[in-house]
C-alpha cells in the first residue's frame, strides 16, 4: 500500500491532481477489475472496455464523492465494489436492449450468463447476493473482500479494523457461516 | 446456530483459503438435515470463491504474511505454501544445515500444543523414504513448530482427480510403498490415524510419501470436532463405533485408499455419519469386482481383506498386505498394456537381498528389499578437479561423462546430470552422486557419495585409486557398487559390462578426454581442435573406440557448420564409425555415432537399428533419444517419436532441447494449437523457441503473430538466412509476397557473391510460399545433389504439402531413399 492515504489522496484529486488520481487507481482498480471478470458475461469480459468501464466508474465515484466520510478503506472498497456491481447490471441490460446482431452468440447460449452464474447457477447468484444484504456491513465486507477480491487476511485485518490477521480470518470464517445460514433459510 | 459449529467453521475456513475440500465425505458427516443443508451452501460459497479465485491475475496475489522473512529458531521462513485452521505451512530454509525445509506452524490458540510437540518430536525418529522426515518440534517465540522435509508433488487425490483411476498394478505399486511406510510408523509404536488420498503425496519422479499424521491438523481437528479423527469415509466400522486405533484400522484406512484410486469412489458411502454407520451394520457395501470387473483376482482379494468389516479377519499387518500386493505385480508383470517406462522397468525388476551400507550411520530404514518398484531417480553432479590446476578441468569433466554413461547403462536407474549450481528438479531424485578427483603421478584417486536430496545426508560413499589408464574401469565400478548398495538390480551383461577392465593407453585418454571437453563447451572454433585430438587419440591407441566415435560425430556437426563438406566426409566419417563399433560394440556412444552417420549422411533407413541400440545400452541418454525421435520424425512416425521424447523427458524434465523438439512433433502432426501452448508456456527467448511458435502460429493461419516470432528469430540469430528464408516465406502466404521478394533478393544476392552459404532447400519454401513451384522443384533437386541433410524431413514437413502431387517431388523422395 502507499504510505499516503486515500483520503489525503482524494482530496488531492479534488484539486485536480492527476498523479493523485492514478495513485488512487493503482490502488482500488486492480483487484476490482479481476472481481468484475467474475461477474461480467462473456461477450463484455473479452471487450477491452472492460477494463475502461470498471476504471470509468471509479474515477466517476471519486469525483461524486463530495467528502470522504468513510471510516476505513474497507468501507471504500465496499463502496466502490456496489458501483462497479450496479454499471455491471446497467450495462447488461443496456445491451440487453439492443437487438441481437453477431451470429456467433447463436452458438453460446449461455454467453449472457457470468462465470458465477455459470458456476453455481443464476437462481444461487440471486440467493447469494439476497442473502450478502441481510449480512452486516462488517460481515458483507468481510465475506466480498476475501472470497471475491481476494485480500489477504492482513489486508483484511486494516479493513475491518481487526487486531491481527487470525483475528481477520476468524471474522471471515464466521461470516461466511452465517452467510451459509442466511442462504439456506432463504431458498 | 448449527449442532457443530466448530465443524462448520473449518470449512469456511477452507473455503476463505482456497483449499480443497472432500465435499462428499464433509456432507457425510452432517449431524442432522439443517446441517447438510448449511453445508450444501457453504459448497456453493466455495464455488463463488472459485469462480473469482481463477479470474485473478497470478502476478499480483499478494503473499503477505507477517512471518515471512523472520527466523523461527534455525529457520529463515520464506513463503507461505499453505495455511488452515491449524495453522500455516512455509519454505523455511535451515541456516544450519543448509538446507530447504517445510515449517509447520500450530495457530498459537490451539489445545494440546505440548501433545503436538511431544508427538512431533517421536515422529522425528521415524526415518523411511515413504514417510516424509520430520526433522524436529520445539516452542519457539510462542509458536508451536514442526520442520519437516519439503515435498513438491500432487497429493493422489490430485492425481486421481487429474488422470483419472489407476490401473490395478499402479495402485499396487503405490500400496507397497504405503505399507512400508506404516510398518515404520507402527515400529514406533505409533498409528497414522488418517490415511487418504489427500495425505499421500506423489513427486515428479514417482516417489510416493505418507504425510500428516495424528499431530498438527488432524491432532487440531480431533480437538475441535470432539471424539472422530480423520474423514468416515475411510474409518473402519470400529473406529466409527468410538473403538481406539490399532494397526487394523490404519491398514482399512489403506484399503479404502486403494480402492478408491482405482474406481475413485469408497467402499460404504453416505452421506452423514450415521448413515456411514448404518450403511456398515447393515452390512450394505459397493463391491470392487462391481465397479471395476477388469481387475486382477489377486488385487482385488488383497483390497477386500484390507477393508473386511471384522478387524480380526483383516491382515495382520502392513507387511502381509505388501506381500499380496506384490503378488498381483508378479502375476500382472506379463501382460497389460504398457505403462509409463518408469513403471514398465519396475514390473521386471526381480527379488534384490537387502542391501548393505558401507556405512553405519546410514538409515537402515531406507534399504530397499522384497519387490524393488524403485527405478531410482539420481542426479549426478560434475566431479570435483581438487588438482588446483584449471587445466585439468577437462580431466574431471571427462571422468564425468564416463561415469554417466556407466550409470546410465543401468536400467534400473534413472540417471539425470545435474550442472553445478542448477538446483531445479532435485525434489524427486532420490539423492545425488557428486565427488572429486585427485590426479597425481600418473595415479588417480576418485572420491564419490550419495547425498540424500532432501535432508544433505551422505547415503553412500566410497574412494576409488587406480593408475590413470583404469580411469574408465574405475568408473564402471563406481557405477556397479552404487547400484549394488542401493539394491536396484543390474543384470548380468549390465555387470559385465560395468566391471570390464578397460585399460586405455593414459595419453590416449588424456587426448580424448581433451577433444570431449572442446566438444562439450561447444563453439565452432572448438569443432578443428576437438577434431585434432580425437585423430591424436586414435594414432596413440588405434583400438581406442570411444575416440573414433566422437571423430564421426565431430565429422557430421563440422558438416553441420559448415567446415567441411558432406562430400569431404563422405568416407572419413563412415569409416571412423565402423571402427569404433569393430572396436567395442558395446558402448552407447559408439552405437549412436554410427546410427548418425549412417542416417544423417549415408540416408539410410535402416539407421534405426543402431539408434535403438544406443538407447538400450544407456536408456538415460537423453541425446540418444532425442536422435532417435528426429528419426522417427523423417520416417513417419510421429506419435513413436513424441513417445520417446515423453519418455525421455520423465529423465530430465528441463532439457530444452527436449522441449523444443516436443514443439516440433506438434508441428509436424499439425497440432499448431497445442504447439503453440507448448512453446508460450516455456519460452525461453532463444532462436529455437521463435521459429518453432511462429511456424505453429503459421501453421494456424496466425500470419502477424507468427511474423512477430519469425522476426523475433531474425535478431536472435543475427539475421542466419535460414531465418530470413523463414521470415520471407511467412509473408508471402500471409499476403505480402513484396516484403517476401525483397528478402528473397538480398538472400540470392548474397548467393550470387558467395558472401554466404544460402541453402538452395531454403529458398525452395519461399517459392512454394510465392507459388513458383517449378523454382522451388529446382532448389530441391539441388539441395538433394548437396546431399543436405536437412532434406530427411521433407516427408513430413508440411511446408512442402502443395509439391506432394508432383511426379518431381516423388522421384525427390525417393532418391532419399523413400520408397
Amino acid at each position: 500500500m502507499d504510505s499516503e492515504s486515500s483520503a489525503d489522496l482524494l482530496d488531492r484529486v479534488r484539486a485536480g491532481d492527476h498523479e493523485a488520481l492514478d495513485a488512487l487507481l493503482r490502488r482500488y482498480v486492480p483487484a476490482l477489475r479481476r472481481w468484475a471478470r467474475g461477474r461480467l458475461p462473456r461477450w463484455a469480459r473479452d471487450l477491452a472496455e472492460t477494463e475502461d468501464l470498471v476504471q470509468d466508474t471509479v474515477i466517476k465515484s471519486f469525483r461524486s464523492l463530495r467528502t470522504f466520510d468513510f471510516r476505513n478503506d474497507g468501507a471504500l472498497r465496499a463502496y466502490l465494489r456496489q458501483a462497479v456491481m450496479n454499471r455491471i447490471r446497467d450495462e447488461c441490460r443496456r445491451v440487453a436492449r439492443r437487438p441481437r446482431v453477431g451470429e456467433l452468440e447463436e452458438h453460446t447460449p449461455a454467453s449472457g450468463e457470468s462465470p458465477l452464474e455459470l458456476a453455481i447457477g443464476r437462481q444461487a447468484v440471486e440467493n447469494y447476493e439476497a442473502a450478502l444484504q441481510k449480512l452486516t456491513e462488517d460481515e458483507r465486507q468481510a465475506v466480498v473482500a476475501r472470497i471475491e477480491m481476494g485480500f489477504s487476511f492482513q489486508e483484511l485485518a486494516v479493513m475491518l479494523g481487526k487486531p491481527s490477521a487470525d483475528a481477520a480470518r476468524m471474522a471471515v470464517n464466521r461470516s461466511l457461516v452465517r452467510l451459509a445460514e442466511c442462504m439456506s433459510s432463504g431458498r | 446456530m448449527a449442532a457443530e459449529p466448530a465443524r462448520l467453521l473449518e470449512l469456511a475456513d477452507a473455503i476463505a483459503d482456497g483449499r480443497h475440500v472432500d465435499w462428499a465425505s464433509a456432507e457425510s458427516t452432517a449431524s442432522s438435515d439443517a446441517d447438510r443443508a448449511l453445508i450444501q451452501q457453504l459448497r456453493l460459497l466455495a464455488g463463488v470463491a472459485d469462480t473469482h479465485r481463477s479470474s485473478e491475475d497470478e502476478a499480483d496475489v499478494p503473499a503477505s504474511d507477517p512471518l515471512v522473512g523472520t527466523r523461527w529458531g534455525s529457520l529463515l521462513i520464506q513463503e507461505l505454501v499453505g495455511a488452515g485452521s491449524f495453522g500455516s505451512v512455509y519454505r523455511a530454509h535451515d541456516t544450519h544445515l543448509d538446507r530447504e525445509v517445510a515449517l509447520k506452524i500450530i495457530r498459537g490458540t490451539l489445545p494440546n500444543r505440548e501433545e503436538i510437540l511431544r508427538e512431533g518430536q517421536l515422529l522425528a525418529r521415524i526415518r523411511h523414504p515413504h514417510v516424509v522426515t520430520v526433522y524436529g518440534a520445539d516452542l519457539i517465540d510462542g509458536h508451536v513448530g514442526l520442520w519437516m522435509e519439503f515435498i513438491q508433488g500432487r497429493t493422489l487425490e490430485d492425481v486421481l482427480h487429474q488422470d483419472g483411476p489407476l490401473s490395478a498394478r499402479e495402485a499396487a505399486l503405490i500400496g507397497v510403498d504405503l505399507c512400508r511406510a506404516l510398518a515404520a510408523v507402527h515400529g514406533q509404536g505409533l498409528f497414522h490415524r488418517d490415511i487418504k488420498t489427500q495425505n499421500v503425496m506423489r513427486q515428479a519422479g514417482g516417489r510416493i510419501v505418507l504425510m500428516d499424521f495424528g499431530a498438527g491438523r488432524d491432532r487440531s481437528a480431533t480437538a475441535m470436532i470432539g471424539a472422530i479423527t480423520g474423514t468416515p469415509l475411510y474409518m473402519s466400522p470400529e473406529v466409527l463405533r468410538g473403538e481406539a486405533s490399532t494397526r487394523q484400522t490404519d491398514l482399512y484406512s489403506l484399503g479404502v485408499l486403494l480402492f478408491r484410486m482405482v474406481t475413485g469412489r469408497y467402499p460404504v458411502e453416505g452421506r452423514s455419519l450415521r448413515d456411514v454407520l448404518d450403511r456398515h451394520n447393515g452390512g450394505t457395501r459397493t463391491q470392487l469386482r462391481d465397479l471395476r470387473p477388469d481387475l486382477p483376482s489377486q488385487f482385488v482379494s488383497a483390497v477386500n481383506r484390507a477393508i473386511a468389516p471384522t478387524a480380526s479377519d483383516r491382515f495382520p499387518g502392513p507387511a502381509d498386505l505388501e506381500a499380496a500386493l506384490s503378488t498381483t505385480l508378479e502375476a500382472g508383470s506379463n501382460r497389460g498394456r504398457r505403462l509409463l517406462v518408469g513403471l514398465a522397468v519396475a514390473a521386471v525388476v526381480g527379488l534384490v537381498g537387502a542391501a548393505t551400507w558401507p556405512r553405519a550411520d546410514v538409515p537402515v530404514t531406507a534399504t530397499p528389499s522384497g519387490v524393488s518398484n524403485a527405478v531410482r531417480r539420481i542426479g549426478v553432479r560434475p566431479l570435483k578437479n581438487l588438482t588446483g590446476d584449471a587445466g585439468q578441468d577437462y580431466f574431471a569433466a571427462g571422468l564425468t561423462e564416463i561415469l554417466l554413461a556407466h550409470l546410465g547403462a543401468i536400467k534400473a536407474l534413472k540417471v539425470t546430470e545435474v550442472a553445478s549450481g542448477q538446483p531445479v528438479a532435485l525434489a524427486d531424485l532420490y539423492g545425488w552422486l557428486e565427488g572429486s578427483v585427485q590426479r597425481n603421478g600418473g595415479r588417480i584417486r576418485i572420491a564419490a557419495r550419495l547425498v540424500e536430496t532432501a535432508g544433505g545426508t551422505v547415503l553412500w560413499g566410497r574412494t576409488y585409486d587406480g593408475t590413470e589408464a583404469e580411469a574408465f574401469g574405475l568408473q564402471g565400478q563406481i557405477a556397479a557398487d552404487l547400484a549394488r548398495d542401493l539394491g536396484v538390480s543390474v543384470t548380468d551383461l549390465e555387470s559385465r559390462r560395468l566391471t570390464r577392465r578397460y585399460v586405455a593407453n593414459p595419453a590416449a585418454q588424456d587426448a580424448y578426454l581433451r577433444g570431449r571437453y572442446l566438444i562439450d563447451n561447444f563453439n565452432r572454433n572448438n569443432l578443428v581442435e576437438a577434431r585434432q585430438e580425437f585423430e591424436n587419440a586414435i594414432r596413440l591407441d588405434p583400438d581406442y573406440a570411444p575416440a573414433y566415435a566422437s571423430l564421426a560425430s565431430t565429422y557430421l556437426d563440422m558438416v553441420v557448420f559448415g567446415l567441411l563438406t558432406p562430400r569431404e566426409v563422405r568416407d572419413l566419417a563412415p569409416a571412423a564409425a565402423e571402427a569404433a563399433f569393430a572396436k567395442d560394440p558395446l558402448l552407447a556412444d559408439v552405437a549412436l555415432a554410427r546410427a548418425e552417420v549412417r542416417f544423417r549422411l549415408g540416408w539410410d533407413w535402416g539407421a534405426e537399428s543402431d539408434y535403438r541400440l544406443a538407447v538400450d545400452l544407456n536408456p538415460s541418454d537423453i541425446s540418444a533419444r532425442n536422435r532417435l525421435a528426429r528419426f522417427l520424425w523423417a520416417d513417419e512416425r510421429l506419435n513413436e517419436a513424441e513417445s520417446e521424447l515423453r519418455t525421455a523427458l520423465t529423465i530430465d524434465p528441463t532439457s530444452n532441447e527436449l522441449h523444443t523438439n516436443i514443439g516440433v512433433t506438434l508441428f509436424y502432426q499439425g497440432r499448431y494449437d497445442e504447439a503453440i501452448r507448448h512453446y508460450l508456456e516455456r519460452s525461453t527467448g532463444r532462436t529455437s523457441g521463435h521459429v518453432g511458435l511462429g511456424r505453429a502460429y503459421a501453421g494456424a493461419g496466425r500470419y502477424p503473430e507468427a511474423i512477430k516470432e519469425m522476426t523475433a528469430a531474425v535478431e536472435s540469430s543475427s539475421g542466419d538466412p535460414t531465418m530470413r528464408a523463414e521470415l520471407a516465406r511467412m509473408l508471402a502466404v500471409s499476403g505480402a509476397p513484396d516484403e517476401a521478394r525483397r528478402i528473397l533478393r538480398q538472400l540470392t544476392a548474397a548467393r550470387s557473391q558467395k558472401a554466404q552459404y544460402i541453402a538452395p532447400q531454403d529458398l525452395a519454401y519461399v517459392y512454394i510460399g510465392l507459388g513458383d513451384l517449378d523454382r522451388a522443384l529446382s532448389f530441391l533437386e539441388e539441395a538433394v545433389q548437396e546431399r543436405a541433410s536437412r532434406l530427411l524431413w521433407l516427408t513430413v514437413d508440411p511446408r512442402v504439402d502443395q509439391l506432394r502431387d508432383e511426379p518431381r517431388f516423388k522421384r525427390l523422395l525417393q532418391l532419399l531413399g523413400r520408397p
